[in-house]
């Protein structure tokens, strides 16, 4: 089949919705299809940009493409999934967050924006008219899928996907200190991390690794860091290569993820996949589903003095921490979760 | 549901204020409700029903305006109350509760204020109305017309309209003309008065002999600032009118000059019959009408506004004289008695000598006013057709956005496109799509 994967992304930001879009092209090749990658870019502010943009991809013909027709659409970022096409599946990854989840939080930048209610109706009405386009729809995760229910009243199974180079990820002797690989930005929650390690009883240390979508974002966590006299027990490693990435995964003592309602998670997967315990929050979203307290991890409250009991408890209980990676690679092999099983359920 | 309400707050000196007032207990069982106000002070006892919140300009807290369900602002005619609201109504979309359609007043003293006022007062009228209308608009500065004549010809009724989800009239002729007039969300709901358990009993009055020392009691109160409110013809009326002596006026409220009301007074020879107590507090005009007789309600000419005034004379199951127009002229005969606006003395002169002549008659319009006010008006039957108005055309809300976003289509990117063919179809495309986007 010729296939076309459309996507939107935000110019020099690179995170797993990228990955993800990339990976599904390359396990479309690696079974028999041609594919590509249509990837749109996408401004949402101020919030009339977001309907020209979908309009813009309204009006995109991707029916066929020099003369021969394009067999199939696989969508999977608003508004690029709402590009028209008549055998479209969508496998969503997350809506406009804004106007769906994220409203009525903090994070919710369309609210700052004297019309943002109404814009935030008029997506809403929009997804519930659209969305229906599609042949199937499948998301990202059971938390997606959750969303897509109670926002636009479509049920979605989940499809599960593996992380980039799963295969690769391996386990090293626990050293001191953990790890939190993750674009630096509010909904990560690096700044909950930096509020925890300042009430921790152990002498945690945590490693953060990835660029912050924002500068100004990384020089607050530095100021915030600083102020908590936290001096080693926090690096900023930046950018990292693949391989320094799994090499601190095999290496850390546990895995730290809390972010808000985070849509799937590679990192869980593959912090399971190095077998090491994860940190979670109990509103973390997508690592819920994979996280079990007590067993392959740990779920905190969101906050910081529950955080930091569940750093201390990895950092001091390092014979349980082991024993909880272990359990968390266990589960993730139970669950088979691979590309070739996507891809044939994509192309059902 | 959680609402937005802009809304003058008592103490302003407005109906609406109280309106908001009246029927706050009651909204607020049904809805948390977050009161903006621009006023620097307001009754604290609202404060027991809902959140307030004060504001200045047209920057709020977007993220705190925006978390609530749905935006509703009271519209009236007086800029004083209402002008900022006009500001708001242009960023921040919402449902009007539309006590007057007739806002004319609103926009020009509003914008006449303002710098480039005049200026930007007349381009208004130009783009509303044409020549004609910026002809009427420069008279009024000139001298060669009256703002009456300028805001009956043009009521600029469609001007926050255009910027809303939708609105409740309380007038239903008002509301019939602009339903035929406009594809937008509307409905009719009776001006509310208070809640059920909130309405004062019933009440017969006894017919009595009219004497010298125990005359007839008239009420006359409210805003009095306006012409429209008809001070100075009933005054006029009282004056001339044969039996004079057999009554007592009592006038309450705001009116334009004291002093220009006391000269008035002489002039007449009314000093001894007619008592002006200045704006009153509400348990001082409760008291007003519960001692008077017959209340004066007249209103020409009508901006599209009801009454809530009217709704407190028959509280007090009090016959009344209105004028005959606007909403006044749609109350049933067997409520209150009218005054023909063309024929204004010759009316106010029959009723005032009917009513001596048989004040039971009038007594049962009060009775019967009272009983239509329990059975129309009250807060509770408000409330429920209010919430299910916004809840009915909730669907409107998420398609509301065509109409703008075709217009920036059309101006934005259409406006580029010199090659007819190209243009054409464009439009065609692009039609086609925002139709679908908006069914």
């Amino acid at each position: 089949m010729r296939i076309l994967v459309a996507t939107t992304h935000v110019p020099f930001v690179f995170g797993g919705a990228e990955v993800h879009a990339n990976s599904l092209v390359e396990a479309l090749r690696r079974t028999g299809h041609e594919a590509e990658l249509v990837s749109i870019p996408f401004r949402w502010y101020p919030p009339e940009k977001i309907l020209d943009h979908l309009l813009a991809c309204r009006l995109l013909d991707l029916t066929e493409s020099n003369g021969v027709k394009v067999d199939r659409v696989i969508g999977l970022k608003f508004p690029a999934y709402h590009v028209p096409h008549p055998n479209k599946i969508l496998w969503v990854l997350h809506q406009y967050r804004t106007a769906f989840d994220l409203w009525n939080t903090p994070e919710c930048d369309l609210a700052y924006y004297p019309e943002g209610r109404e814009y935030r109706d008029t997506i809403a009405h929009l997804e519930i008219r659209l969305l229906h386009e599609a042949q199937r729809i499948f998301a990202n995760s059971q938390n997606v899928a959750n969303r897509l229910r109670e926002f636009s009243k479509v049920d979605a199974p989940p499809l599960y996907h593996p992380p980039q180079d799963a295969e690769q990820f391996y386990s090293r002797d626990a050293e001191d200190f953990l790890f939190y690989p993750s674009r630096l930005c509010g909904l990560k929650r690096q700044e909950l991390v930096i509020e925890a390690l300042a009430r921790t009883r152990q002498p945690v240390v945590v490693h953060f690794a990835g660029k912050p979508d924002n500068p100004a974002f990384l020089e607050k966590l530095r100021r915030r860091a600083k102020q908590c006299n936290l001096g080693e027990r926090v690096r900023f490693l930046g950018m990292i290569s693949n391989d320094d990435k799994r090499d601190l995964y095999a290496r850390c003592a546990g895995v730290v993820f809390p972010p808000q309602d985070e849509d799937y998670g590679y990192i869980t997967l593959e912090a399971m996949l190095a077998s090491k315990p994860v940190v979670t929050c109990t509103d973390s979203g997508g690592p819920l589903e994979f996280v079990q307290h007590e067993n392959s991890g740990l779920i905190a409250d969101p906050n910081p003095d529950s955080l930091a009991a569940g750093l201390d408890r990895l950092w001091k209980e390092r014979a349980w921490a082991r024993e909880a990676g272990v359990k968390g690679r266990r589960r993730i092999d139970e669950l088979g979760i691979n590309w070739p099983n996507v891809v044939s359920t994509l192309l059902q | 549901m959680k609402l937005n309400w802009f809304s003058p707050l008592p103490p302003a000196r407005t109906d609406i204020a109280n309106f908001t007032a009246r029927i706050l207990p009651c909204l607020a069982r049904r809805a948390a409700i977050t009161l903006w106000t621009d006023a620097e002070s307001w009754d604290p006892s609202l404060e027991q029903s809902a959140t307030v919140r004060h504001f200045a300009g047209s920057d709020l807290p977007w993220p705190d305006v925006n978390f609530r369900d749905i935006t509703i602002y009271n519209i009236g005619n007086d800029p004083r109350f209402h002008g900022s609201f006009t500001q708001l109504l242009a960023r921040h979309r919402g449902y009007l509760i539309f006590h007057d359609t007739n806002v004319h007043e609103l926009y020009r003293s509003w914008l006449v204020t303002r710098r480039k006022g005049r200026e930007r007062y007349l381009a208004l009228m130009a783009e509303q109305g044409g020549s004609e209308a910026l002809d009427l608009a420069r008279g009024q500065f000139s001298g060669a017309t009256t703002i009456d004549e300028v805001l009956e010809r043009f009521p600029l009724t469609h001007l926050p309209l255009a910027e809303s989800f939708g609105a409740v009239l309380h007038n239903p002729a008002e509301y019939e003309r602009l339903r035929a007039e406009l594809h937008l969300p509307l409905t009719y709901l009776p001006l509310p008065y208070k809640s059920s358990d909130e309405l004062c009993p019933s009440r017969t009055r006894t017919p009595r002999t009219a004497a010298p020392d125990d005359p007839y009691r008239l009420v006359l109160f409210g805003f009095l600032h306006g012409a429209n409110r008809r001070l100075t013809p009933f005054l006029e009326s009282l004056a001339a009118f044969p039996r004079k002596k057999a009554y007592r006026l009592d006038i309450a409220g705001e009116v334009k000059s004291e002093s220009e009301l006391n000269e008035q007074l002489d002039q007449l020879g009314l000093r001894d019959q007619v008592t002006y107590h200045g704006f009153v507090r509400d348990a001082e005009l409760e008291r007003l009408l519960h001692d008077a007789d017959l209340a004066v309600n007249l209103r020409y000419p009508c901006r599209g506004e009801s009454s809530g005034s009217q709704l407190r004379i028959w509280d007090h199951s009090l016959p009344s004289l209105v004028s005959r127009t606007g909403w006044y002229a749609g109350i049933s005969a067997a409520c209150a008695a009218f005054v023909r606006p063309e024929h204004e003395r010759e009316d106010i002169h029959h009723h005032l000598d009917a009513f001596l002549n048989d004040p039971e008659s009038y007594f049962r319009q009060g009775e019967a006013g009272r009983a239509f006010l329990a059975e129309h008006h009250t807060a509770e039957s408000y409330v429920d057709g209010l919430l299910e108005f916004l809840a009915s055309t909730r669907p409107y809300r998420g398609r509301r956005f065509t109409a703008p976003f075709a217009h920036h289509i059309a101006k934005d990117v259409l406006s580029d496109l010199d090659h007819p063919a190209a243009r054409e179809y464009y439009l065609d495309r692009v039609g086609r799509e925002l139709a679908a986007w908006g069914s």
